[in-house]
């Protein structure tokens, strides 16, 4: 049940992002459940197999998308990392850990995909509607972190962490 | 002090970190195919995004049943009431009134168009997961004779080109997307440049204007005869602000595009065209023998 939750959640995640809330956007932006649950699961199990876990999800999508692929594992993996280093400071009874926990992961995941690509793609070029969009993306998954997070730890301590 | 060397976490990290560092650049989008792991990926979500959509469709169909139903009742109830439920079928219906004027327009461009390109419809399954690309899949794939670059259209004008290419689905990068540039020119002044994308505010530019040339809002701007990827003539859409650069005498403008990308549900695949015979004045001879 563990693995085919761990393995379940990112492919329905991305099949979400792409028939539903693709529809759905705000400032153009579309909400990143695949960091979401990565987020969470890195709170609830730690950096080390949060950057396998991260990795893992990341190449899914990466593979989804079919262009440039390791960065979005790359990213994810660096951001479930860094996430996971609060696992032992964290209450994570409550519910503002997970809300923070993914608001910081949104703007760690974007710094550190905006050096990639310009690391991969000379004339990638960063003006405000850039901005704005993340600013879409870091409301929206904050609110969604939300109600997702109470399902999440519900979950995640009957299955995920024993 | 070097403990963590001997970590199994430390090493799996570090060979994770390397190998990506690796493919990264060895995965962009000029090449030739997809590897058989994205294939296999695309391939798993493709009929999952078809069924999707169908059941969306379904379930629109199952609404207006009980919306038909609940009609008979009301008539009886309270007329009131059976006034509002038409109104709600009238909705239904102009859905459907959309639907066929779109599928109508999709023909008749079609069928304009047989001459010189042949074009296969296709329906939107799916939209970019992500704000770094600009993408969406469509319900055609190599089974239907789509390949990759191949241009995709509306009858309203460019949408962008076929990035990936599965047995029944396809990816097309749209024109919006960084990496989906196209050669253009202004339709009436004929001045050439390049048009870019940026998925991430969904805005287009056109780069690399004549600083001297003339270019004003709400002019034309069309696909270019040099365009790699599609047929000459196509819309793209309209000029918006243009803002010059003395500097390295170029101008740049943003365009309006003529596809809301992030609306249509319905698309053209140009499988093959070929561009107009240029215009030659036959009448007036090139280089005239001089007499003896």
């Amino acid at each position: 049940m563990r693995y085919l939750l761990l393995v379940l959640l990112p492919f329905v995640s991305i099949l979400l992002e792409s028939i539903f809330f693709s529809r759905l956007t705000l400032w153009g932006a579309v909400p990143d459940l695949l960091l979401i649950i990565i987020t969470f699961y890195a709170l609830l199990r730690g950096s080390r197999p949060g950057f396998v876990y991260g990795f893992l999800c990341g190449l899914l999508e990466d593979l989804y998308l079919g262009r440039f692929i390791g960065t979005n594992a790359l990213s994810k993996g660096v951001v479930a990392f860094i996430i996971g280093k609060l696992e032992v400071n964290v209450f994570k009874d409550n519910i503002m850990v997970g809300f923070i926990g993914v608001i910081s992961a949104t703007v760690v995941n974007f710094i550190i995909m905006t050096l990639l690509f310009l690391v991969t793609v000379p004339d990638m070029v960063i003006n405000h509607n850039v901005l704005i969009n993340m600013g879409g993306q870091i409301i929206y998954n904050g609110l969604l972190s939300l109600p997702l997070y109470i399902w999440y730890y519900k979950v995640a301590r009957k299955y995920i962490v024993k | 002090m070097f403990d963590f060397l001997k970590g199994k976490y430390f090493w799996i990290i570090l060979v994770m970190i390397i190998v990506s560092v690796m493919i990264i650049p060895m995965t962009s989008t000029d090449r030739q195919d997809n590897t058989a792991f994205e294939k296999m990926v695309q391939g798993l979500y493709a009929p999952l995004q078809r069924g999707v959509n169908f059941l969306a469709e379904y379930l629109d169909d199952l609404g207006s049943y009980f919306v038909n139903k609940q009609d008979l009742v009301a008539i009886i109830q309270n007329i009131e009431k059976e006034r509002q439920l038409y109104l709600l079928e009238n909705q239904a219906l102009k859905e459907y009134q959309y639907e066929a004027q779109r599928l109508k327009e999709l023909l008749d461009f079609k069928d304009q168009n047989l001459a010189n390109m042949d074009l296969i419809p296709a329906q939107v399954i799916a939209r970019s997961p992500n704000n770094w690309y600009s993408t969406i899949n469509i319900n055609r794939g190599y089974s239907h004779g789509v390949a990759k670059d191949m241009a995709v259209i509306t009858p309203l004008g460019l949408v962008g080109r076929v990035s990936f290419v599965g047995k029944d689905s396809a990816q097309v990068m749209l024109i919006t997307d960084r990496e989906g540039a196209v050669g253009a020119l202004i339709q009436e002044t004929r001045v050439p440049g390049i048009v870019v994308g940026d998925a991430k505010s969904k805005q287009l530019y056109m780069n690399h204007l004549q600083f001297y040339s003339e270019i004003k809002s709400g002019d034309q701007v069309v696909t270019s005869r040099f365009s790699e990827y599609f047929p000459q003539g196509i819309i793209i859409g309209k000029i918006g602000e243009v803002t010059s650069d003395p500097e390295i005498l170029s101008k740049t403008a943003t365009v309006i595009p003529a596809v809301d990308l992030d609306q249509f549900e319905e698309v053209l695949v140009i499988r093959g065209y070929t561009n107009p015979a240029p215009q030659w004045n036959l009448e007036q001879p090139i280089d005239e023998e001089p007499q003896p």
